[in-house]
């Protein structure tokens, strides 16, 4: 969806040929490499904080990151999710899961789970926008 | 008198004591789940971690498990010092890539 709306539609499976998917899964810090090719800036975050991620939001990026699902709905797995926004209380994540749209996930929640997962962020920025920034 | 200063003395070396690194199961599933997702894949998932009072460690059951197929396959068990926090020997990404071959070989 991030790399749709940047003019590159590469599909999920796309992406994980790109980026070594294995059978153990795949890693965010992969991606940057896997797309290298791709003229877009992918940037890969391990230590931000949550604030730092909400910034990030607000400035316009849709992070990829890592949660936990154990703490968001009992799943014991890691997964990626692209989250498009953040309120108050609510951030609202696109996961491949629901194909017909944004969920919603409390805010607390969300900050639990992304903690739990390593804390992991990947944003993807046009070059001009990187100038920007 | 006597026991009043042995007391104290107690309270100081209690005092000096450097903290756990790992004080509790969920601190050892946060530091296995970390290096999982950062250094394996995400398709790996620690469990209920159990403390082992012989090697003063925890034991952090590792499993196969997705979204969509959750806890498939117990693949490893890995030990973490719950006093300084080092792994007490890992398997490699290759290690766990043949364990995950062999058991789903096996239950095909």
């Amino acid at each position: 969806m991030v790399l749709t709306d940047l003019g590159y539609p590469l599909t999920e499976a796309d992406i994980r040929n790109l980026c070594g998917h294995t059978s153990l899964g795949m890693r965010l810090n992969q991606i940057s490499d896997g797309l290298k090719d791709i003229p877009v800036m992918v940037e890969y975050h391990s230590a931000w904080s949550i604030d730092a991620l909400f910034d990030a939001i607000r400035a316009g990026t849709a992070p990829v990151v890592g949660i936990d699902l154990r703490l968001v709905e009992g799943i014991f797995a890691f997964h990626a999710v692209v989250v498009v926004d953040v309120t108050a209380e609510q951030v609202r994540v696109l996961d491949p899961r629901y194909p017909k749209g944004p969920r919603q996930i409390g805010l607390g929640t969300f900050e639990s789970a992304w903690t739990a997962a390593g804390c992991e962020a990947v944003i993807f920025l046009p070059e001009p926008m990187r100038l920007a920034l | 008198m006597g026991s009043t200063m042995e007391n104290r003395e107690k309270q100081v070396s209690l005092a000096q004591a450097p903290p756990l690194a790992i004080p509790d199961a969920e601190s050892a599933r946060r530091l296995v789940g970390r290096w999982l997702v950062t250094n394996i894949g995400d398709a790996l998932y620690p469990a209920e971690p159990t403390f082992v009072e012989e090697s003063f460690s925890w034991d952090v059951p590792v499993w196969f498990s997705t979204a969509a197929d959750p806890m498939t396959a117990l693949v490893a068990d890995i030990y973490v010092n719950a006093a300084t926090g080092a792994f007490l020997g890992r398997p490699t990404r290759e290690d766990l890539i043949e364990r995950l071959h062999l058991i789903t070989s096996q239950g095909e």
